[in-house]
């Protein structure tokens, strides 16, 4: 549905936006931007193929969920599913360390969280990698990195069920 | 000049009838023409966007909103197409329960409220005789933050993120836990505008027909002889 | 998917005591329905073969009268009918209520899932001895059956029309609902409430049959998963230890007690696979397996990369989970 996503006219147009000439031009710009990351923050992989579930090698840096809704959101289901909260509850720490602060022992990028979550910590964190496609470790890591703030508002639940402590603490803009 | 009433020698205060209504001219083709520019339908761009008569707002309600019923019936239709065979490819899930969402917001909010809400204010004034609705600007703000809320949720549908928890966004479907991104808000941004119309247009047409009840004074619905100065 | 003699999924075909008296009610009210709606378009009909006919009409006192007649009789005729059909209704309903009222003599619990069901056999006495399964439901006929009805995320609703009617699967409260079966059949129920991607796929079986093969079914059920005996089949009972599948599925038995995912003790005694959507065959297994959601597009079960021979002894290995 999302076929403008790789428009050439946005990258023509956003080359010479900035002279601020033409309003309607720029207007139309930010319209088309608008559009685009909606595009992709409102993508759903309701039928991942089985490449995405196998590993790669090396860990690729990039986070292909990044600023992805429902990867978020499948995140979410799958840190309870598969009980992380057991131990990092929902962000806020106890067995294993909090998610939600600024504090990452192991870098806090998304191919940190991921080779985190894929081959495991020292005392306590398992290792995910092979039990769980490599899809899921991504969206898992996407919602991780929700959870530190790092992912735009735009794609995250505008309400949570759980207690939102880095909310809170943030200054009003 | 002063305008005469028109009426005076029908008035039932026979005290009043000629010691103090006086008709000095016999011609009112010019007052005539003064309130027919009065009430004439504005022209141009400006003129379409600042109407404010019944007629023309209410014309607007029932044509857009059966625009917005042909998208719901094509939205229908697709939905026909896939479900005509068993485990039909046609549309795929979640394409499906958007559309299957837009359906029924569209014909329950966009089309079946909105038409009878165009009838009210198309019909209302002329039954009980009043030259518009009581709040004619109200009224035309109703019909146009509709048609916002209709564009805004076709938009949000084509940018991938149209709502797809049904049509009165079922919790918990709808809810953080199960709806991804921006499609429950679309909808409840798209039910927002939908019954701030609709509020409008109740506020702006009933106001008069209160006034039949309790005999009061509206600015702009002056309440005339029935039927008789109703454009 | 047509599985068995009788699965034709219709409230018009009754199969129990409930579905009976609502199939009642539902004839009830389209009869009186196409009754008023004949005597309407006849009335219609013959008011505009009398217009055509007749360019002027006689407007007198007594027509006047005649007409008001008319008029109130229709209304009064108009007002029985509908209290009538809301006579029937509320009776039937508190028939339908009444049947709860006797002692049930089997409880069963189920519990929906985004997009499968949940059906357990509760046995307080033994708990070990409980029996698990999904996507299909014995039950013994002529026996009265309490569904205990809950659900694990969203909601749903319960519908198996030839049983009895629909009941909605809420959150946070156990919802009941009994049912009984005359005669042994396989009915077909559904999800009757939007419930996300795959609400259409999510359907299940119920088998009612006599009380006596109900019986060795459900001893059956409550087994553990017998050991491998072939080479092939403990590889694939090591495979599904070391894959993915260990992490959602539980099968007693071994150790592998998750309940994510449907419980597999017993999966290839089942009529169906992915919740009445496959039937039950090695091939559809082995597709499911490798990439549920192609198949099932939002599927919670993942592809799996398995090597062809791993999945050939994992598939081994479930077939002897009977």
């Amino acid at each position: 549905m999302c076929n403008v996503r790789r428009s050439p006219f946005a990258v023509r147009r956003g080359g010479s936006s900035a002279s601020g000439q033409r309003p309607t031009a720029n207007l139309f710009l930010l319209a088309v931007l608008l559009a685009l990351a909606a595009c992709h923050r409102e993508q759903r992989s309701i039928a991942p193929t089985a490449i995405s579930a196998a590993r790669t090698f090396p860990v690729r840096v990039n986070n292909p969920y990044e600023g992805n809704a429902y990867a978020i959101a499948e995140g979410q289901r799958l840190y309870e599913q598969y009980n992380c909260s057991g131990c990092h509850f929902h962000g806020g720490g106890g067995i294993g360390p909090a998610l939600m602060d600024n504090e990452w022992i192991y870098g806090s990028s998304p191919a940190n969280i991921y080779t985190s979550i894929a081959e495991g910590r020292p005392n306590g964190m398992p290792s995910w990698g092979g039990h769980i496609p490599d899809y899921q470790i991504w969206e898992l890591t996407t919602y991780v990195r929700a959870l530190g703030g790092f992912e735009g508002r735009v794609a995250t639940a505008s309400r949570s069920d759980e207690m939102e402590a880095k909310r809170a603490e943030e200054p009003k803009k | 000049m002063p305008f005469n009433i028109q009426h005076s020698t029908f008035l039932v205060r026979p005290e009043l009838q000629m010691s103090e209504v006086i008709i000095d001219q016999s011609d009112f083709s010019e007052e005539r023409a003064t309130l027919e520019k009065t009430w004439a339908p504005a022209r141009g761009v400006i003129g379409w966007l600042t109407e404010t008569g019944h007629k023309q707002i209410g014309m607007r309600y029932i044509v857009t909103a059966f625009c917005f019923f042909v998208l719901g019936g094509i939205e229908a239709a697709l939905m026909r197409i896939q479900l005509a065979k068993a485990e039909n490819n046609f549309l795929n899930p979640d394409l499906y329960n958007q559309i299957f969402t837009m359906h029924g917001s569209t014909m329950m909010f966009l089309f079946a409220v909105p038409i009878m809400l165009g009838m009210g204010v198309y019909f209302v004034p002329l039954m009980i005789g009043t030259r518009n609705v009581a709040f004619p600007k109200l009224n035309a703000y109703g019909y146009f933050i509709y048609v916002a809320g209709g564009i805004f949720l076709y938009v949000m549908f084509f940018i991938g993120a149209g709502p797809d928890a049904g049509w009165f966004s079922y919790v918990p479907l709808s809810g953080p836990t199960f709806d991804a991104g921006k499609r429950a808000d679309t909808w409840a941004q798209m039910i927002t505008f939908s019954f701030q119309a609709a509020r409008a247009g109740d506020v702006a047409q009933s106001h008069p027909a209160v006034c039949v009840v309790d005999g009061c004074d509206v600015d702009h619905g002056h309440l005339r002889d029935a039927g008789g100065n109703a454009r | 998917m047509m599985v068995g003699a009788e699965t034709i999924q219709s409230a018009l075909r009754p199969a129990g005591p409930e579905a009976a008296r609502l199939t009642d009610l539902w004839w009830i009210f389209f009869w009186t329905c196409a009754s008023f709606y004949a005597a309407l378009m006849a009335f219609f009909v013959a008011a505009w073969i009398r217009g055509r006919q007749n360019v002027e009409p006689d407007v007198t006192p007594a027509t006047e009268r005649s007409h008001t007649t008319a008029v109130t009789a229709a209304l009064i005729v108009s007002a029985i009918g509908l209290l009538a059909l809301l006579v029937t209704s509320v009776a039937a309903g508190r028939a339908v209520g009444k049947f709860a009222t006797n002692s049930n003599q089997l409880e069963i619990e189920v519990t929906g899932h985004q997009w499968w069901w949940e059906v357990k056999y509760p046995n307080p006495a033994a708990p070990n001895q409980q029996v698990v399964t999904a996507n299909e439901m014995h039950i013994p006929i002529n026996t009265h059956v309490l569904l205990r009805l809950d659900t694990r995320d969203d909601i749903h609703s319960l519908w198996i029309p030839n049983l009895h009617g629909k009941r909605d699967l809420i959150p946070g409260r156990v919802n009941k609902i009994f049912i009984q079966a005359d005669r042994p059949g396989v009915y077909r129920g559904q999800c009757a409430e939007l419930c996300g991607l795959q609400h259409a796929h999510m359907a299940l079986v119920v088998v009612a049959e006599e009380p006596e093969k109900f019986a060795e079914w459900k001893k059956r059920e409550s087994l553990g998963a017998p050991t491998p005996q072939t080479p092939e089949q403990v590889r694939g009972q090591q495979v599904f230890l070391g894959a993915p599948c260990a992490n959602c599925h539980n099968i007693t038995g071994i150790d592998a007690s998750a309940t994510l995912g449907p419980d597999l003790t017993h999966v290839r005694s089942r009529p169906t696979l992915a919740a009445g959507m496959l039937l039950n065959t090695r091939g559809n297994l082995a597709g499911w397996i490798s990439n549920a959601p192609a198949i099932k597009p939002g599927a919670q079960m993942p592809p799996n990369q398995l090597a062809a021979g791993e999945l050939q002894d994992l598939l081994a290995y479930l077939d002897t989970l009977r």
